[in-house]
């Protein structure tokens, strides 16, 4: 908790002496070093959930062949994935993408880099607090990994966790011939653990947001006249720091009962095979209710930082300003704050009292209104635009075409009577990856390809940033769109053998086919991180705004900003979409008067 | 600070340091904190016990409301010197009188002084309540919540655990005479592995005591339940009544089965002891600065830090203002 | 880049009194406890009494008398939201129970 206040003396670059390698680069206490350090990690575990995707996606589509590579851990069941590693497989899936990749990368990476850089200030509020928020993710990282090597394997009730299959103690060394169900053991609790630093980690950096867009714009910056990426970093800071407080007493409250022998969450009359806790009183609907409060927020904080960064790419490549740019602001901030109120569509099946479910429906189904203007306004910024179709364009317009169908599919299963029949299908499942893959890691690419020159002096090659782009939009549709179809056609949420069911087994083909796009798309990934690594040290050498864009982070540097970031504090004169006819330009910056006043919107 | 440059000066932003900013939002984290944790607390208390089988009451579960009104003053006074001492140190940055700035930064850390010492007396008063629960075995996990189950351990333990307060009380001659035959004509049955748990319960409650706690008894009577705290249908409604220990000498020592005891433990301490854990953290906090006072390097410069100690300290207060009648008086 | 404290701000005196009601209203909780025991009398003025404590410590050792204007942003929609939150759990776990007291549901064979 720093208590005292930074000053913003960093944008006048006073003398520092000069910092050895690790507190330059390791230790660092600048957005900058820290914002790249989020970067990498991300891409890796990127790496780590796709390999964990990929064996789901094997298991489902052969179910009875022997898995690649690792056939010879599994001796006991001839070669072919076990149904406890199956389950370990699509939890782990989740919980590395959800809060070790998409959030890093959103607030973790963009928001640290960008923030400063973009309102005119120096730094962050609290440097040392940033420092922090990205090194206590590395225990978090140990304590996940580690979990696959302890006894019972890693966490496997699904991402979700539920109790009563999650919170049960494991009686002590029984591991996976436990009574109690395998992947309620110590795995579990090293999950549990885990998570417990990455809220820690996200409520820290998001104080430091609120209290850097808040405390510290340049002259002139003022609320409504911030980039929409600020906007939505400011915003979905704003989540984060409400609503992981709940999921932080969710996630002891379980740890209490796996370890001390609480019962929050075990009700009376539990038993397990042979074995029952003895006492109950607890609850499993209180853990629902509690986890999905934060969870249905951490979707939205994981999409709307996308939705700012596509917002403002769309508008540089359109040579456009955003449209209605304040209608954008309005429908983040209502998103958000309808967000607090829906998380029970998560819960229609659970038994909730069904007039709570009614009044989760209504709102959930609001919900679809501002997304459907955020829409609207990017569909309207890019009509008669000037459009440069470069590589971050081409992912821009990648989330919002895809973000359409992702947006659509979520409308579905807001309808309680639609849910009752999709939950637990692969209907949702499509919902999910294309709102998180299809749309928000889209966002995030296009945004890596749009910043690359800022963050490292470097370009990265367009043409291969093409070829990484079609080949990611041909194959996630090939991978996601026909879950849509099987997941109608009634095939369940997390069975690892699928031909167990002659309904279901007839959808195996289809099965196969998303496998083998899966397999593909993975392989398609490794373009990217071929040309993120070659660019860093061999890519072209970059102009100071090659984008020409109108944001202050172009203002700085040459391109990458030095310490401080800026050599004197900038003025902010404009709005950041100053495009169309500026004399003879077609842009203004944001430090620049403008001449030609641009039609309200 | 001066920035040398024209320009319109509209301070950008709110006019609160940065730090107090993140402070109060540091704080509004930590009241959807506890929020979520006395959400829980009022969510497991009103769902899931009856009127036959009510929430444990203090006297069963050794809280004692008094203990709990002393923590709560002693936390409100350390509220009032923890304000007092950045009031004194505000008073210290407001005169130029240097000999009068002294002496008013003295005083700030005699008072910040004291607060740490009423902060130890809270955590002093909390160890206490909390042994007098470790010492009758209340705790999550060995609380004693007996059910039905042939074999279970957690009866059995229940039963290994009575025998030991039986033959100490025996030993000790600390009951009255009539209870200590009872209590030896109940070891005796349980050497013996005549008696299952259920019974011994009732011996040392006693049937009455049992039916008293419950109002609304007699629906359950007609009703089956798990619980040994009830007795059962298969007993007749007209059994005679079964003489407690507890009944005779209220003063033995010996533990009995508390519905939903686990339960109440489970939140109890979950919640005492975050709350326990955020004022150690405040006073790791007072530590440092008093340690910076007595190496004298403690001055005006630290009065927004002791203000926004402060501004924890008092929420840690609040916190507990509403911790005490929820788990004490309520 | 700010300015602490442009307002005069509580004296010692109100300090003081403020300390006065809080341990008056201390007693009176415990005072009501012991004369109603438990209840939803006690309980509703037990609380009530908590929240003019805390109203009181808020305002006046928080400063928020007069930080308000700038804090109540970030203040007032949590508690809005947490307050929501524990009514909407209390509803579904609570409602169902309550609407029948004793009943128990038999074991099948009962």
């Amino acid at each position: 908790m720093n208590s005292h206040a930074e000053h913003a003396t960093d944008a006048h670059g006073h003398a520092h002496p000069e910092l050895g390698f690790i507190r330059k680069y390791v230790f660092s206490e600048d957005h900058k070093i820290i914002g790249v350090q989020f970067l990498f990690t991300s891409i890796i575990f990127l790496g780590l959930g796709g390999i964990l995707a990929l064996l789901v996606r094997i298991q489902l589509a052969w179910p009875h062949a022997e898995i690649p590579f690792i056939h010879n851990y599994f001796p006991d069941n001839g070669g072919r994935m076990p149904e406890s590693f199956y389950n370990m497989c699509f939890t782990m899936h989740a919980s590395v993408m959800i809060f070790f990749v998409i959030i890093p990368f959103l607030t973790g990476a963009f928001g640290n880099f960008t923030i400063p850089l973009m309102i005119g200030a120096g730094d962050m509020a609290f440097p040392k607090l940033n420092m922090m928020s990205y090194w206590i993710l590395w225990p978090a990282f140990v304590l996940i990994s580690f979990s696959f090597f302890v006894d019972g394997g890693a966490a496997a009730s699904g991402w979700t966790a539920y109790p009563t299959i999650s919170s049960v103690a494991m009686p002590a060394g029984q591991g996976l011939a436990s009574p109690a169900a395998p992947g309620s053991g110590p795995g579990q609790v090293l999950w549990l653990l885990s998570l417990l630093c990455v809220g820690v980690s996200s409520m820290m950096g998001s104080v430091n947001y609120i209290t850097t867009i808040i405390n510290m714009r340049a002259p002139g910056m003022t609320l409504y006249r911030m980039p929409m990426t600020i906007w939505a970093m400011f915003i979905t800071a704003i989540l984060q720091a409400f609503a992981l407080p709940v999921l932080t007493v969710a996630l002891i409250l379980q740890t209490l009962d796996k370890t001390i022998g609480t019962t929050f969450f075990l009700p009376d009359g539990l038993s397990f095979g042979n074995w029952s806790p003895e006492v109950g009183g607890g609850q499993p609907l209180l853990w629902q209710h509690l986890f999905w409060f934060y969870s249905h927020p951490a979707v939205y904080i994981m999409i709307l930082p996308s939705m700012g960064m596509v917002s403002d790419i769309l508008a540089t490549f359109a040579r456009r300003p955003l449209f209605g740019y304040r209608a954008m602001i309005y429908s983040i901030a209502g998103i958000a704050g309808l967000g607090f109120i829906v998380w029970g569509h998560h819960m229609f099946q659970s038994g909730m009292d069904p007039r709570l479910g009614t009044g989760f429906m209504v709102a959930t189904i609001m919900i679809a209104l501002p997304s459907a203007i955020k829409v609207f306004n990017w569909l309207g910024t890019i009509y008669r635009g000037n459009l440069q179709f470069t590589t971050p364009m081409l992912f821009a317009l990648g989330f919002v075409s895809l973000f359409i169908i992702g947006g659509l599919s979520g409308i579905f299963m807001a309808a309680t009577p639609v849910d009752i029949y999709i939950h637990d299908t692969y209907f949702i499942v499509a919902h999910i990856h294309y709102v998180l893959f299809a749309s928000s890691l889209l966002g995030i690419f296009g945004g890596i390809y749009y910043w690359f020159p800022k963050m490292f002096g470097k370009m990265m090659n367009d043409n291969v940033g093409k070829a990484h782009f079609f080949l990611t939009f041909v194959l996630c549709n090939c991978t996601f769109f026909p879950m849509h179809m099987v997941g109608l056609a009634g095939l369940r949420r997390r069975i690892p053998d699928i031909t167990a069911g002659a309904l279901e087994a007839k959808l195996l083909p289809l099965n196969e086919f998303m496998s083998i796009s899966a397999l593909l798309l993975g392989l398609a990934q490794l373009i990217f991180v071929a040309n993120f690594l070659w660019s860093i040290f061999f890519g072209a050498k970059a102009s100071q705004n090659p984008w020409k864009s109108n944001t202050l982070e172009w203002t700085t540097g040459d391109p990458v900003p030095g310490h401080g970031n800026f050599d004197t504090v900038p003025i902010v004169h404009c709005g950041p979409y100053e495009y169309g006819e500026h004399g003879d330009k077609d842009n203004c910056p944001q430090t620049e008067k403008s001449t030609t006043p641009v039609a309200a919107h | 600070m001066a920035h040398d440059v024209a320009h319109d000066t509209t301070h950008m932003g709110l006019p609160l340091p940065n730090g107090k900013l993140a402070l109060w939002l540091f704080l509004v984290t930590e009241i959807t904190f506890f929020a979520a944790l006395i959400g829980t607390y009022m969510l497991l208390r009103n769902g899931q016990p009856t009127i036959a089988m009510p929430w444990p009451s203090p006297t069963d579960v050794h809280l004692v409301e008094w203990i709990g009104a002393l923590n709560t003053f002693v936390l409100i006074c350390s509220s009032l010197t923890m304000v007092l001492c950045h009031w004194c140190l505000s008073e210290a940055k407001k005169t130029s009188d240097s000999a009068k700035k002294q002496a008013l930064i003295k005083k700030a850390v005699m008072h910040l002084g004291i607060t740490l010492a009423l902060g130890c007396v809270f955590l002093a008063i909390k160890a206490v309540e909390y042994k007098a629960k470790f010492d009758h075995q209340i705790l999550p996990g060995r609380i004693f919540e007996l059910k039905d189950e042939k074999n279970s351990t957690h009866n059995n333990r229940y039963v290994q655990v009575v025998k030991v307060q039986l033959e100490q009380a025996i030993q000790d001659n600390s009951v009255n005479a009539e209870a200590m035959k009872m209590c030896k004509d109940l070891l005796a049955d349980i050497e013996g592995n005549r008696i299952t748990p259920k019974e011994v319960n009732e011996r040392i409650l006693g049937t009455k005591s049992m039916k008293a706690k419950h109002p609304g008894l007699a629906n359950i009577d007609k009703l089956p339940s798990t619980y040994c705290d009830l007795p059962r249908k298969s007993k007749p409604a007209d059994a005679p009544l079964v003489k407690g220990i507890l009944e005779v000498d209220s003063h033995a020592h010996l533990s009995f089965s508390i519905p939903y005891g686990n339960l109440w433990a489970s939140a109890y301490f979950a919640m005492t002891g975050f709350h326990a854990i955020h004022v150690f953290g405040g006073l790791v906090v007072f530590g440092m600065y008093l340690v910076s006072a007595l190496m004298g390097k403690f001055g005006t410069d630290h009065e927004l830090a002791i203000e926004l100690t402060g501004l924890y300290w008092h929420f840690v207060d609040i916190v507990w203002i509403f911790l005490f009648p929820m788990l004490y008086l309520v | 880049m700010s300015d602490n404290h442009d307002h005069a701000g509580p004296g010692f005196q109100t300090y003081m009194m403020v300390f006065g009601a809080l341990c008056v209203c201390t007693a009176l909780s415990f005072v009501f406890n012991i004369a109603l025991g438990h209840g939803m009398t006690s309980a509703t003025l037990i609380m009530f009494v908590a929240v003019i404590k805390a109203t009181l410590v808020g305002a006046i050792f928080m400063h928020l008398k007069f930080d308000w204007g700038k804090l109540y942003c970030i203040i007032l929609p949590v508690c809005v939201v947490t307050v929501m939150m524990v009514i909407i759990l209390s509803i579904d776990a609570t409602l169902v129970w309550h609407a029948a007291p004793d009943s128990i549901v038999p074991y099948p064979g009962e």
